[in-house]
């Protein structure tokens, strides 16, 4: 190695670094159209143009998220192949509060606990009220949607919706959350086209 | 050689707190307030700190995360009144949705109650307790004495500082992180008091309680019971037992230390005038009836299930319930370990024997049968849930899973 590559090698570590935080802390234009959403092995084909949150702020496991107007307003979360036995966060055993594992012989209503405890111990939400738990045709197979409001440490009251289907012993989610003022509303029937579209990839 | 002053701080303060600990014990008998009846605060200082504790106060009054129910408050109101007496009158009470034990006074006689306290009390006495412990800061004139001596001691504020930074919540600045920095030992909080402070609050609270005909003994097995539940929880996760409030930065007594003191201020009291000192079990089993089982929801979705189990148990002590039985198989159900699914079952069986069984008990017992491949017998209480429960929110769900029962 020549004294030039010796310099170099210290700078051009430093230079990836930095390219690749920039990179993990942007957000992507998500076009029209039909879009395969790798991480959470989902496809969707979309009716409008979204942003996509930089996978650097993901909570879950193989999460993806879009927005609109920024996620404190609105997001649509997809998560997906999660496996009999995980939890939908990466969490350590010696955690004292504990996102509930998925099982794949969940009922709904523990489907509908399980993302409360998502929300309790993940999202630090005070507040959480299931509305409605209702079937729902997801991923060609009958799934749950789970309806409920929610409030984080911010004090603002959200509504969340959120479709759930197990397809081979894997859990495949998809959410819709905004402020319950307005931004929610905005976004209901663009979620319902979009979860009528998924498919699994 | 350098001095690091922050150290020196440190190790100074460490010393201030150790000879706290060591001091001698309080009597509660020969305590008075120190706040008349009324009363306004008199400097700039303190006009200052309530014009802040008033804003702060209506930022509650009109938040989500206040917990409105009209019959609770009627209640919790009744046993402050009876704790207080004509004080009453300075102080208002205000029930926060938040599953954590907690609850803390502010400057200008505003006390925040968090539901997760109340899921865990027994009787109108341990509320007492609770009420008569946060009166006594108000009452003793702590919230002004401690800013002011914060306020003339700018080292001691760097330590304050370097112990908040530990804290989970410590870098939050709305109302809801300043309650729980309060009580949670963590230092960031204007108006966290000192250990000196905190003893003298929970003798007065036993003074208050015990003049109100409350036994005086409920104040020890309050933090008992955290105690226990706090070792549970450990243990079921394989790891140490830890007191927050053991830690030299804490500006709590470690709560063993602090169990002890009020065992020890009830043990100065006789009943006054021969009376009998009662718990209030019943008062408090009524006033809890229907509110049990979505407090202790809040607490068994954070799936810390050692401690959710001790506190179930703990509870039960005072009789089963339909609310107990049903929140122990939500536990097992979100726990999910093996063998769990079968526990959950007899649980929700047990549920749904009482004559007026909690609004869910039926659906989950239902549910519970099915997964364990009892078709019939799930489908029979599914059927229940939805005659006594013709409008709920979840009555599509049902009627699909009926309608489509899992192949075995």
């Amino acid at each position: 190695m020549t004294n030039n590559q010796r310099m170099f090698r210290p700078l051009a570590s430093v230079l990836i670094v930095i390219m690749l935080c920039s990179c993990a802390t942007r957000y992507a234009f998500v076009p029209e159209g039909k879009n395969k959403i790798r991480k959470a092995g989902i496809i969707v084909t979309t009716n409008q143009k979204w942003s996509m949150r930089p996978s650097s702020l993901s909570v879950a496991r193989n999460e993806v998220t879009w927005t609109k107007n920024g996620p404190r307003l609105d997001a649509v979360t997809f998560l997906g192949r999660i496996n009999d036995g995980e939890a939908i966060v990466k969490q350590r055993e010696s955690d004292e509060r504990q996102v509930a594992p998925f099982r794949a012989t969940m009922t709904p209503p523990e489907l509908a606990a399980m993302i409360e405890s998502y929300y309790r111990v993940k999202l630090e939400a005070a507040v959480f009220d299931v509305t409605s738990v209702s079937p729902i045709e997801f991923l060609g197979t009958g799934g749950v949607q789970v309806d409920y409001t929610y409030v984080r440490e911010d004090e603002v009251l959200r509504r969340g919706r959120c479709a759930m289907s197990v397809v081979e012993n894997r859990l495949f989610v998809m959410m819709l959350t905004g402020a319950k003022l307005h931004y929610f509303e905005l976004l209901e029937a663009e979620f319902a086209a979009l979860i009528a579209s998924a498919e699994v990839l | 050689m350098t001095i690091d002053v922050t150290r020196l701080c440190a190790l100074l303060f460490a010393l201030c707190l150790t000879g706290a600990a060591c001091a001698e014990p309080l009597d509660p008998t020969t305590m008075v307030p120190l706040v008349p009846a009324g009363y306004q605060p008199v400097d700039v200082d303190e006009q200052g700190l309530w014009q802040s504790s008033n804003e702060i106060e209506q930022q509650i009054a009109n938040s989500h995360l206040l917990f409105r129910n009209p019959d609770l408050q009627a209640y919790l109101d009744s046993v402050l009144a009876r704790v207080l007496g004509d004080r009453a009158a300075d102080l208002r009470l205000y029930v926060v949705r938040d599953p954590d034990f907690n609850a803390s006074v502010f400057p200008n006689g505003m006390i925040l109650v968090h539901t997760g306290l109340l899921a865990r009390l027994r009787n109108e006495a341990q509320l007492a307790a609770v009420l008569g412990h946060e009166a006594g800061h108000y009452l003793r004139m702590h919230t002004i004495d401690q800013w002011r001596v914060r306020k003339s001691r700018a080292a001691a504020m760097s330590v304050f500082t370097l112990g908040g930074a530990f804290g989970p919540r410590a870098n939050r600045n709305n109302w809801y992180f300043l309650a729980h920095s309060i009580n949670a030992g963590l230092l960031a909080s204007l108006f966290s008091y000192s250990r000196e402070m905190e003893a003298e609050a929970d003798a007065y609270g036993v003074l208050l309680m015990t003049e109100a005909g409350y036994a005086p003994g409920a104040a020890a097995e309050v933090w008992s019971q955290l105690i226990s539940e706090r070792k549970a929880s450990a243990e079921a996760r394989n790891t140490p037992y830890k007191d927050r409030a053991a830690s030299l930065w804490s500006s709590h007594p470690p709560t063993e230390q602090r169990m002890d003191g009020l065992a020890q201020y009830a043990r100065s009291f006789s009943s006054p005038s021969g009376q009998a000192l009662s718990h209030g079990t019943n008062s408090w089993a009524a006033a809890m009836a229907d509110l049990l089982e979505p407090l202790l929801s809040e607490q068994i979705k954070q799936n810390d299930a050692g401690a959710s189990l001790f506190l179930v148990k703990n509870l039960a002590q005072d009789g089963w319930t339909s609310a107990l039985h049903f929140a122990l198989g939500n536990i097992y159900s979100l726990r999910a370990d093996n063998g769990d699914a079968e526990l959950a079952a007899q649980a929700y069986a047990d549920a749904v024997t009482f004559p007026d069984p909690v609004r869910g008990a039926f659906r989950a017992h239902g549910y519970a049968q099915l997964k364990l491949g009892n078709t019939q017998l799930a489908q029979d209480a599914l059927r229940t849930y939805l005659q006594r429960n013709p409008e709920a929110t979840d009555a599509s769900m049902i009627r699909y899973t009926l309608d489509n029962p899992p192949q075995q």
